[in-house]
C-alpha cells in the first residue's frame, strides 16, 4: 500500500470535486464498486441535480411529504444530530423525518455540502471492503478516510497558504476532513448569527468515520477555541492551523 | 466511550512542493477501463483551439477523447469515452499536476511535464498522498467535458 507501484490509484470528478480512490494492486477489482457509492450519493445529494432528493426537497412546497433514498435519510438523520450536538452549529433545516420520507412543514433550502462527501466517502470504504479490499484510502476533495491495517501519512494544506503541506502524522482506521480560508475569498456562514464569517485559522477534524469528520470541521471552525469540546462529543479530535 | 481513532503525532513538518502531481491512468489504460476489450483508431483533429485534445474512435461504435483543463493552479487531463450515440460512457481522471509559485499556464513551463510524469520524477513530490483541506473543484473538469459534448454535435455525430 505505501509504495506506489504496488496500489492502483483512480480518480473522477464527483462531488463537485476530483475523488479519488487508492488500493492495492491485488485488489484493484473492487475499485468500480467503490466509485458506484460515491456517485450515487452524488447523484442523490447534489442541489443542482434536479432529480436529486436534495434537488426535490428544495422544489416542495410547503406542507409536500418527499420520499426519498434511504441514504438521504440517513445524512439528514446524521445532520440533525451534528446540528443538535452542536448547539446550531451546523445549518439544519424545518425538516420532519418520516419512516422513508420527510415532511417539509415550510420551504427549505437544504443543502447537504458540509455533510455528503464524508458520507460517501464511508459508503465508498464500506463497498471497498465487501468487495474485498482489506485496506486503501479513499480522498473526495480533501476529505479521506483510511482503512485496513496500513498507516498512512496525512497532510494538511495551510490555511493561509494552501500550496504549503503540513505532515500532520499518519493514521490507520480514522478519516480525516479539514476546513478553512484556503483562498482569500473563502467565506463561512454560521447559522447562529446568520452572518458570514471569514476565519484565519483552519481546522482539522479527526474522526472514526468520515461523515462525522467532514460534518466537524464548519462547527470547529466557527469555534476554534472550544473545537475539541465540540470533537469529543463524537469521539473526535480536532486540530487548530493559524 | 467511543476509541479514540489510532493517530501518532510525529513532528510538525511543513513544506512547500514545487509542484506535485498525481499519475491515475496511462491513455490505453483509460481506453479499456471505459471500452473494455475495444480497438482504437486515432482520427485526426482540426480545431486549432483544441491544441490538448486527442481523439480515437472507438472499434464497437463511439469515441475516446482526452483533453486537459487549466486551472490557476492545476493542470488535469482527462479523458472522456462516449458512446454512439454521444453519450457519456466514463469519465477517468489521467494525470492531475498542481503547482503554486510557477506559472501554470505559462506553455514552457507546462511543456516538461506533458507526458511524462510518471516516469520523470524530476521537480515533483509525487509522494505526497492523503492531502486533507481545500476543495478543489472539479468545475473545470465538468465544464470541459460539456465543451466536449458541444465538440460531439458540431464535428463527431456527422463522422
Amino acid at each position: 500500500m505505501s509504495r506506489p507501484s504496488s496500489s492502483v490509484r483512480r480518480a473522477r470528478p464527483l462531488l463537485g470535486t476530483l475523488a479519488e480512490i487508492r488500493l492495492p494492486r491485488e485488489a484493484s477489482g473492487a475499485i468500480e464498486g467503490g466509485f458506484e457509492a460515491l456517485e450515487r450519493v452524488h447523484r442523490l445529494m447534489s442541489r443542482q441535480d434536479s432529480e436529486s432528493d436534495v434537488a426535490r426537497i428544495n422544489a416542495a412546497s410547503a406542507g409536500s411529504v418527499i420520499s426519498i433514498d434511504p441514504w438521504t435519510m440517513a445524512v439528514l438523520r446524521r445532520a440533525k444530530e451534528v446540528h443538535a450536538l452542536t448547539g446550531g452549529l451546523f445549518h439544519w433545516e424545518p425538516l420532519e423525518m418520516l419512516e422513508s420520507a420527510v415532511h417539509v412543514k415550510q420551504r427549505v433550502h437544504l443543502t447537504l455540502d458540509g455533510i455528503a462527501k464524508g458520507y460517501a466517502v464511508d459508503r465508498a470504504v464500506d463497498a471497498l471492503r465487501r468487495a474485498g479490499a482489506d485496506c486503501g484510502v479513499v480522498n473526495a476533495g480533501g476529505d479521506l478516510r483510511v482503512f485496513g491495517r496500513q498507516p498512512e501519512p496525512i497532510y494538511v494544506r495551510h490555511p493561509r497558504s494552501p500550496g504549503k503541506l503540513v505532515h500532520i502524522g499518519q493514521v490507520t482506521e480514522a478519516a480525516v476532513a479539514s476546513s478553512g480560508a484556503y483562498f482569500s475569498a473563502t467565506e463561512f456562514f454560521d447559522p447562529r448569527t446568520r452572518k458570514v464569517a471569514k476565519p484565519g485559522h483552519g481546522v482539522t477534524v479527526i474522526a472514526l468515520d468520515c461523515t462525522t469528520a467532514d460534518a466537524l470541521t464548519k462547527p470547529c471552525l466557527l469555534e476554534p477555541t472550544r473545537s475539541n469540546v465540540i470533537a469529543a462529543r463524537f469521539g473526535a479530535l480536532a486540530v487548530v492551523m493559524q | 466511550m467511543v476509541p479514540w481513532p489510532a493517530f501518532v503525532a510525529a513532528p510538525l513538518a511543513i513544506f512547500a512542493p514545487a509542484a506535485h502531481a498525481a499519475v491515475y491512468l496511462s491513455v490505453e489504460q483509460a481506453q479499456q477501463a471505459i471500452f473494455p476489450g475495444a480497438r482504437f483508431t486515432v482520427e485526426a483533429l482540426a480545431s486549432p483551439d483544441a491544441a490538448h485534445r486527442q481523439l480515437w474512435r472507438v472499434s464497437q461504435g463511439g469515441w475516446f477523447i482526452v483533453d486537459a483543463v487549466f486551472g490557476k493552479h492545476e493542470l488535469i487531463t482527462y479523458a472522456v469515452g462516449l458512446g454512439a450515440d454521444g453519450s457519456v460512457r466514463g469519465v477517468e481522471i489521467l494525470e492531475y499536476l498542481e503547482s503554486y509559485g510557477y506559472q501554470i499556464r505559462d506553455p514552457a513551463w507546462r511543456r516538461q511535464f506533458a507526458g511524462k510524469t510518471a516516469r520523470d520524477p524530476l521537480k515533483l513530490d509525487q509522494d505526497i498522498r492523503n492531502i486533507s483541506g481545500a476543495t478543489l473543484s472539479c468545475r473545470h473538469v465538468t465544464d470541459g467535458i460539456k465543451r466536449l459534448l458541444g465538440f460531439y454535435e458540431s464535428a463527431l455525430k456527422q463522422r
